[in-house]
């Protein structure tokens, strides 16, 4: 794998949050959100992060934007350091980095209209010329399957499909190298699931965009995704080529999520529902095991995942799990 | 369980019901214009529609709990032999909860959080059974908890809702809309916003319960992977109206509609395409407060022809109980996209 | 424009409010050219004339022989002066401390401002009023400023938490990735925001802060003649109130609609000027 070919890569990468408590609101004890991640993002290719709520995958991506600094680790944009960037770079940086909300009526502006909205990003990165910023605001529609007539709306008057064209628009308008996206289809409606996804791999073909899209469900990213890499709690508990992980999963986690996706062929066949976890919550962050992060729930536990937390092991090129008995 | 006598009968039948938004102005959303369904004891009908399609409208119009501007235009829904449009309010309140039960989609604010899950499970059960005792009560709870596959009953009962996650909640909740023991379940989103286990465990807990007591349940959802997997027969919506219906299996593997067609390539799957893209359906639905001229998707399908941009198409039979709104049926074959097996 | 004007005419209520304000914001700008006489000339001729007595001094004239008419178009143009200009200060005090406690939030900035603020409104208005008015002369800016001490508080505190709740939002994370500084976010997106949620609040609050002066000047403690407020006529005619009611009744009743005028306009703004609210 050559170095230059990758464009966001996290080394071990960890985020707790502080528990306060008492009078003095003094620290009692940390919340281990993100705890020891390890990825790399190649140019051109679609990483897919999935995870169910709570695992720590927004956060991670809180933690490559900058919202939020890390609390060990690193996170290199391009072979650089995010947090040795000076302000300016990191200006820079953020020009190339294009974001998809989950949520995409709460990430626009209530009270600016859409053009507007698309303005920002083109006014923040220097562009001055009013005629000019129209014409790549237009393109960029046109781009995403939308006609000009939206621009002096408002995002409530929009309905969903047409807002997360919006949003990836806005994203898209800086030509940026990589798109984080943040669930950017769950909240949309089955027959515009697939519009965005076909307009994402486009995008994607033709302007070698790097993707590192998160998402709960394994079969949303089946179609879209190069690599997986499959979080729980805090932790990647397998990582390799969708392949991999959909034909040949060995982490139990994979396999559970993989058997807990409602399909149509399952329907087809009358398979019925069927969970293998252990019944009760999931560990809190607060609290994570001491062992493997799955080990409360998962079925094949033994005494020895309790106590041992298992380090990826390379089961084949490139694919990666976390379990002590693979 | 329910006499066997009874067992082929539909316990629910609606005919051409509609439902009208009065939004201002003179105008009128159809949000639900001419529906068509029957369900017979003890299945299980899955309604497929996306969001603004009226499903959710209609289950609120079986339950008559149309919130103003709307009303109920038109129709009958039959519910166990009683019109239940033509009933009075004060016998409607007592088939809601007791012989019809809803659970909605978000668990988290259907539970008061200063009650805990005893006094919540008592006080349905109490309000409604006249002249049931406390004992009673707590013992028809046990029992329901029990159904949903929570068997550490009397440990949950003491504690609050803030206590446990939201999936759970929502077990709860479905255990509590069990306890009157009512004869049809309408779930409108049951697990929407839960993520992937969570949803596996609500709808495993959902299945054991029907298989226990053989409670009829209509599921309402825009997932088609959950419906097909819970349900029987299978109701498609788009646009207020029905536009295929039938059980399941006719309908996965050989959809006659366009927009069922397009549906199903839409969705992600976790087996291989054969092709990198997914078939969408382009376009947007229609906006519901503008008339909608001749068939309401003929905007965006493929297979459109003259007539169906003029003519409204009916429910036609197409098979055995296999039911499509198209004038030119298409005969497709899941297969040719995926590889799917049947 | 087409859509405001369409909007005014079919909300009737919002339409009178725009009126009576309109009127009187053209009297007080025009008052030295309206003015049927000198309202400081007394003819002691005309002393305690009432009202619609005399065509030449329609509204009579005072216990000096002023004519009233005259006094309240004045009265009007400083009442209107003192009320906007003071509640523009407090929104824009108010405003401000609020935008940057939220954003200092939870520093050391915030708490400190918070608390003066929590202090601030702790005192009764009245008691605050009657301490800084008998520190200080009673000209027409220190009447300004201590009128605004009541009404700053609520200001700094909705911006505060608006502010402070807008900052998690998803759209100021998405400015922050797009490379906004905090100076771009706080006005351009999070001061857009505050806008439409207070404007309601300034023409109520207009309204109040002329019933406050009038009270200060009723009491002796607002402007002293040869200043003329509304509060200062209906001052100079309370001796008489017993017998001669319309001296006190007819300012009484032209500060009424006026503050009913803002108040219409106050319930109805916010709809008008929020594009959240137009669909």
């Amino acid at each position: 794998m050559e170095e230059n070919n990758i464009i966001i890569s996290c080394n071990n990468v960890k985020k707790y949050y502080p528990i306060r408590d008492g009078i003095f609101n003094r620290i009692k004890d940390w919340k281990h959100i993100v705890d020891g991640l390890s990825f790399k993002l190649e140019q051109g290719k679609t990483l897919a992060l999935v995870g169910e709520s709570g695992c720590g995958k927004s956060v991670l991506l809180r933690l490559i934007l900058g919202l939020e600094n890390v609390t060990e680790g690193e996170i290199y944009f391009k072979g650089k350091s995010v947090y040795d960037l000076s302000e300016m770079q990191r200006l820079t940086m953020k020009s190339e980095i294009g974001m998809i909300f989950q949520d995409t009526l709460a990430a626009l502006h209530p009270r600016m209209s859409i053009m507007e909205s698309l303005k920002e990003p083109l006014l923040l990165n220097g562009m001055k010329d009013r005629k000019q910023m129209e014409k790549v605001i237009i393109d960029t529609l046109e781009c995403v399957g939308m006609a000009p007539d939206f621009l002096n709306r408002y995002p409530h008057q929009l309905s969903g499909g047409q807002l997360q064209r919006i949003a990836i628009a806005r994203a898209l308008i800086i030509d940026p190298q990589v798109i984080l996206a943040d669930e950017p289809i769950s909240a949309l409606d089955v027959s515009l699931q697939a519009q965005v996804i076909n307009m994402l791999i486009d995008l994607q073909e033709s302007r070698n965009l790097s993707i590192l899209l998160v998402a709960h469900d394994l079969a949303v990213v089946r179609q879209i995704a190069s690599d997986i890499m499959i979080m729980y709690l805090g932790t990647i508990v397998e990582s390799g080529k969708s392949s991999d992980i959909y034909k040949n999963a060995k982490h139990p986690y994979t396999k559970v999520l993989l058997k807990a996706a409602p399909s149509i062929s399952k329907g087809i066949n009358n398979e019925p529902f069927h969970l293998d976890l252990k019944v009760g919550d999931t560990p809190n962050p607060e609290n994570p095991p001491k062992g493997c992060s799955f080990c409360t729930k998962c079925m094949e536990a033994t005494e020895r995942c309790l106590l041992e937390r298992p380090e990826p092991k390379e089961v084949s090129p490139r694919h990666f799990v976390s379990c002590l008995y693979v | 369980m329910k006499e066997s006598s009874k067992h082929n009968e539909n316990i629910l039948e609606v005919r051409d019901l509609k439902t009208y938004f009065n939004v201002g102005e003179g105008k009128v959303v159809k949000a639900v214009e001419g529906v068509n369904f029957s369900l017979k004891r003890s299945k299980i009908l899955g309604i497929i529609g996306e969001s603004g399609s009226g499903k959710s409208v209609t289950s609120r119009s079986i339950m008559r709990i149309v919130d103003q501007p709307g009303y109920i235009a038109g129709g009958e829904i039959i519910f166990e032999g009683q019109n239940l449009l033509e009933i009075p309010e004060r016998e409607m309140e007592k088939i809601r909860g007791q012989k019809i039960s809803l659970i909605f989609q978000n668990p988290t604010t259907s539970f008061n959080p200063f009650m805990t899950m005893e006094q919540h499970l008592k006080e349905v059960y109490l309000t409604h059974k006249k002249g049931a005792t406390k004992s009673e009560a707590r013992k028809r709870a046990l029992e329901v908890l029990e159904m949903v596959g929570i068997h550490n009953g009397a440990e949950i009962l003491k504690k609050y809702p803030c206590e446990f996650s939201a999936g759970f909640r929502q077990r709860v909740f479905i255990a509590m809309s069990m306890i009157l023991e009512p004869d049809l379940l309408i779930a409108d989103e049951p697990t929407t916003s839960l993520g992937i286990t969570l949803q596996a465990e609500i709808m495993e807990a959902l299945c054991e319960a029907q298989r226990k007591t053989g409670i009829s349940i209509i599921i309402i959802t825009h997932d088609f992977g959950v419906v097909s997997q819970f349900s029987d027969s299978l109701f498609v919506m788009y646009a207020g109206k029905c536009v295929e219906s039938s059980p399941k299996k006719d309908l996965l593997l050989k959809p006659k509609h366009p927009y069922t067609i397009g549906l199903i390539r839409s969705v992600p799957l976790l087996e291989e395409r054969k092709s990198k893209r997914l078939k969408s359906i382009p376009g947007f639905p229609p906006n519901m407060a503008e008339e909608q001229i001749g068939c309401s998707f003929s905007p965006r399908c493929e297979f459109a022809r003259e007539k169906c941009f003029k003519d409204t198409p009916e429910l036609k039979k197409v098979g055995e109980e296999h039911f499509c709104a198209c004038h030119y049926p298409v005969d497709y074959n899941v297969e040719d996209d995926t590889k799917l097996e049947g | 424009m087409k859509k405001s004007v369409k909007y005014i005419c079919e909300n009737k209520v919002f339409s009178i409010g725009i009126f009576i304000v309109s009127i009187s914001v053209f009297i007080a700008i025009f008052a030295p050219w309206i003015v049927p006489y000198n309202p400081a000339d007394a003819v002691p001729k005309i002393r305690m004339l009432h009202p619609f007595r005399d065509a030449s001094h329609i509204l009579g004239a005072d216990y000096l022989g002023r004519d009233m008419l005259s006094r309240i178009i004045y009265g009007i143009r400083i009442s209107l002066l003192i009320s906007v200009a003071s509640v523009l200060l407090s929104m824009a005090v108010g405003g401000i401390i609020g935008l940057l406690c939220g954003l200092n939030y939870p520093g050391p900035f915030d708490t400190v401002l918070m608390r003066i603020t929590d202090i601030q409104i702790g005192f009764p208005f009245i008691v605050v009023a009657i301490i800084a008015l008998s520190l200080v002369e009673a000209t027409i800016p220190s009447v300004i400023i201590v009128l605004s001490l009541a009404t700053w508080p609520a200001y700094a505190r909705n911006v505060r938490s608006s502010t402070m709740s807008q900052k998690e939002t998803d759209y100021v994370a998405a400015a922050r990735i797009m490379g906004a500084k905090n100076g771009r976010i706080a006005f351009r997106y999070i001061g857009r925001n505050l806008l439409p949620t207070i404007l309601p609040t300034v023409s109520l609050d207009i309204a109040g802060t002329m019933i406050s002066e009038s009270l200060l000047s009723y009491i002796n403690l607002g402007l002293n003649p040869p200043i003329i407020s509304l509060g200062n006529i209906m001052a100079d005619g309370a001796s008489y109130i017993s017998t001669e009611w319309w001296l006190t009744g007819v300012p009484g009743v032209v500060i009424l609609l006026i503050v009913l005028g803002f108040n219409f306009i106050g319930d109805n703004l916010q709809r008008k000027v929020d594009p959240l609210l137009n669909k």
